[in-house]
């Protein structure tokens, strides 16, 4: 007896320690209600990287449509209906670019034709209005019922349901890849589907961490909504969010943001408008990992006016775009998100304008950081010039392969736009003499052309002149001012 | 043969709106019908009840029958006019698209007909002095209903809705007023006893039994809703009213002449109408 009261009593602080254990690893979340919520049902929301815009589907209307509401002052104002998608019995499920300048969403019966039932579509964000959607074809496709997609963060990987044969049963989750000029196969998610329906799924910023709701059992009941992580190629053994997200009603439609301890979902619980509602939970009791986002406006630079450009990330390392956002036509704004451990160019190009491109490095295990940066893009007239971000070894005068993309561009640049004759101007710092600095810049000017020229640019077009160090950009000696005096500028001569 | 038409019609309308669509959230749809939200709301609680302003555009018609020489009656075959009308509805919705609606209300029919004849006119009174003279001749006429009516809604698009239906008409009251003008020359009208009194003379009076006590009407209406907020709706429509029953019975007796005879005859008498209806519709 004794002996079972000590070890009675070793047992308590051990399991208060595990309880408080417990309280640590899993803080206390709360749930709020979205305040634009109707008595209809009201779910799928989507909130772009910036959190500046909330995108969610309801049928308020009688009609499932989607509706978006922007943010002023971290309040919600009232949402929007979008009506420019085109016209369908049901429209829904948006999924964004963290540019929040492509869509892709669900419809039923859409005026763009489908392959029989509800498809995914594509929009685009111009001039402040979205386009009429376009079907995502038959690779994406099937006959079936294919819907709720999810986009990754580099718009290159898309998640969605499909209750297409040749699942497990019900809904199941499925994942195609953008190749380029067309997306891949789609292929099931077999480690996380079942014979159960696997609905809405969700990939956090980061790119690893998916949430789903499905209705197997040992849920709550109903529709739980799970969380699975990437590793490798391939999902890890899924987990409940548990309560209070979950309950015995159905929870679905789960998405995080980045950086953040927010996170919205949908759910049809009492304690609601009605319906399924849309819920905020804080804290998100699984975060997805910190990402490094990029943010800024692009403008005319001697007007100061917002312009729509394309922003392309591309991996210097590899050489290859990773992706292609776009600011928005009306504010400028752009937000990407970055994937530490490598270096990016990050170009804005608009044809009426000199690109403009930025280096930006993002170091292995950075997290949860916000750059950013206004780009500034001076029009097509004369003695207008771009710093090209090209890369030369020490001392020397050939092009490293990191600079190949930048100079395709300007390439390209030179290609539709035959009227202008540019000038190649090479700079250095103020490290060495100046008549070795003048040669240095001169040879590296030149090297810069005869790539152009290797792209079928005609060389009467380009004229290269070398300054050393006698035009630095800074006046200064700090190693951020050589770094911005070492440069290689295309200043437009006529056009 | 319409109302053959008209019952594979609403039987095809049914049928199409309780079968379960899928949508974007569920492939299979919904796994019952669902029963909100009605027409002008946004819920689900299928009740909403409406309050309707709004005018009838009446158009009437009617044969003229001419016995003897040419009268101003001749001209009196057809004329319009705008009255107001309100409703008080309820809506229960049947499915998502679907509902049925009831109406009480009342309902102000107004038409004018006029008419010219050139009349000699002995001036003065037992002169022997004719001058010609031409006179108009209007009868404004207004027919009032208390009306109740059942309809079937249906939404073919987000926000555009269709009524069709029926509605009884009880007649409530009727009054007229008829003028004569002159419009030419200097002759004037002269009372009883022999006193000029103008150009212009008018008589109003009640004319109730003239018309027929109970009209049935097919009503059928496009409307656009234009939410409020979450529980009030504006909606507005265009309807159109087909009698199939005539306003009044023919009338001989106010073309008879006690020595002339039958001077003329009016015949089919027929009034429909446009509706213009502004309603605003709350969610229970």
């Amino acid at each position: 007896m004794k002996r079972w009261i000590l070890v009675l009593i070793a047992a308590l602080p051990i399991a208060a320690m595990a309880q408080i254990q417990q309280r640590t690893l899993r803080p206390t979340v709360e749930v709020f209600p979205f305040e634009y919520n109707s008595a209809a049902d009201d779910f799928c929301p989507a909130v772009t990287h910036n959190g500046a815009t909330l995108y969610f589907t309801s049928d308020r209307s009688g009609k499932q449509r989607i509706y978006v509401c922007r943010s002023r002052g971290g309040q919600w104002l009232s949402p929007d209906r979008i009506r420019t998608l085109g016209d369908a019995k049901q429209i829904g499920c948006p999924t964004l670019t963290p540019d929040g300048q492509t869509m892709i969403f669900a419809a039923y019966q859409h005026e763009a034709g489908s392959s029989g039932r509800t498809d995914l579509y594509m929009s685009k964000r111009s001039e402040g209005y979205w386009s009429k959607g376009t079907n995502l074809g038959a690779t994406i496709n099937s006959s079936a019922w294919d819907s709720q997609g999810s986009l990754s963060s580099d718009g290159r990987t898309l998640y969605f349901a499909s209750d297409r044969p040749g699942g497990k049963g019900g809904t199941d989750l499925y994942r195609a890849r953008w190749l380029g000029d067309r997306w891949s196969e789609p292929e099931p998610l077999g480690e996380l589907n079942t014979e159960y329906d696997e609905i809405t799924p969700s990939i956090a910023p980061d790119d690893k961490t998916l949430y789903f709701a499905s209705n197997r059992p040992g849920g709550n009941g109903g529709y739980d909504i799970y969380v699975a992580r990437l590793q490798g190629n391939r999902f890890g053994q899924p987990q409940n969010l548990g309560q209070p997200i979950n309950t015995d009603a159905n929870d679905i439609s789960y998405i995080a943001l980045p950086n953040s301890t927010t996170a919205y979902f949908a759910s049809d619980r009492s304690g609601g408008s009605g319906g399924y509602d849309i819920w905020r939970a804080v804290p998100n009791p699984e975060m997805p990992e910190p990402v490094v986002t990029m943010h800024g406006i692009v403008r005319n630079s001697t007007t100061q006016i917002p312009i729509g450009a394309d922003i392309i990330i591309t991996d210097l390392k590899t050489r290859q775009k990773v992706a292609t956002f776009r600011s928005d036509d009306e504010t400028g704004e752009y937000y990407v998100t970055l994937t530490a451990g490598r270096t990016y160019a990050v170009t804005a190009y608009h044809p009426d304008y000199l690109f403009y491109s930025e280096q930006i490095e993002v170091p292995t295990g950075e997290r949860g950081r916000d750059l950013e940066k206004n780009i500034d893009l001076a029009p097509i007239a004369k003695e207008n010039a771009t710093r090209l971000l090209v890369f030369f070894d020490f001392d020397k005068a050939d092009l490293k392969e990191e600079s190949l993309p930048e100079l395709d561009l300007a390439a390209t640049f030179l290609r539709e736009h035959p009227e202008v004759k540019v000038r190649i101007e090479g700079h250095t710092d103020d490290v060495g003499t100046d008549d070795y600095n003048l040669q240095l810049s001169r040879r590296r000017a030149e090297a810069v052309k005869k790539y152009l020229v290797s792209k079928g640019i005609d060389e009467k077009r380009i004229t290269t002149v070398g300054y050393g160090k006698s035009q630095p950009k800074v006046k200064d000696t700090t190693p951020e001012a050589r770094a911005q005096n070492r440069r290689v500028e295309m200043k437009i001569v006529a056009n | 043969m319409l109302q053959r038409f008209l019952l594979c019609a609403l039987a095809a309308s049914v049928a199409v709106a309780l079968r379960a669509d899928e949508d974007v959230l569920r492939p299979k749809g919904r796994s019952e019908p669902w029963s909100g939200p009605p027409t002008p709301g946004l819920v689900r609680n299928p009740w909403a009840l409406g309050v309707e302003v709004g005018g009838s555009l009446s158009f009437f018609s009617q044969d003229v029958t001419q016995y003897q020489a040419p009268t101003y009656q001749t001209n009196l075959t057809s004329g319009s006019g705008l009255g107001p009308l309100l409703n008080l509805a309820v809506d229960y919705a049947l499915t998502d698209a679907l509902g049925i609606q009831a109406r009480l209300g009342y309902d102000q029919k107004h038409f004018n007909t006029n008419g010219f004849i050139d009349s000699p006119c002995e001036t003065p009174p037992g002169s022997g002095l004719f001058i010609p003279t031409r006179v108009e001749h209007t009868t404004s006429q207004t027919i009032a209903y208390w009306t109740g009516g059942v309809a079937l809604r249906y939404r073919f698009e987000e926000n555009w809705v269709v009524l069709a239906g029926a509605t009884y008409h009880s007649r409530s009251n009727a009054s007229f007023t008829e003028t004569d003008s002159i419009t030419s020359g200097t002759c004037q009208f002269y009372d009883d006893v022999g006193n000029a009194i103008g150009q212009r003379r008018q008589e109003s009076g009640s004319n109730t039994s003239a018309f027929t006590a109970a009209r049935w009407s097919i009503d059928l209406s496009v409307g656009y809703r234009i939410p409020l907020s979450e529980n009030i709706v504006f909606l507005p429509r265009l309807a159109g009213q087909i009698f199939l029953n005539p306003l009044a019975g023919d009338n001989l007796s106010s073309g008879y002449h006690s020595v002339l005879g039958q001077l003329y005859a009016f015949t089919n008498r027929r009034l429909h109408a446009l509706q213009l209806v502004l309603g605003l519709w709350f969610n229970l």
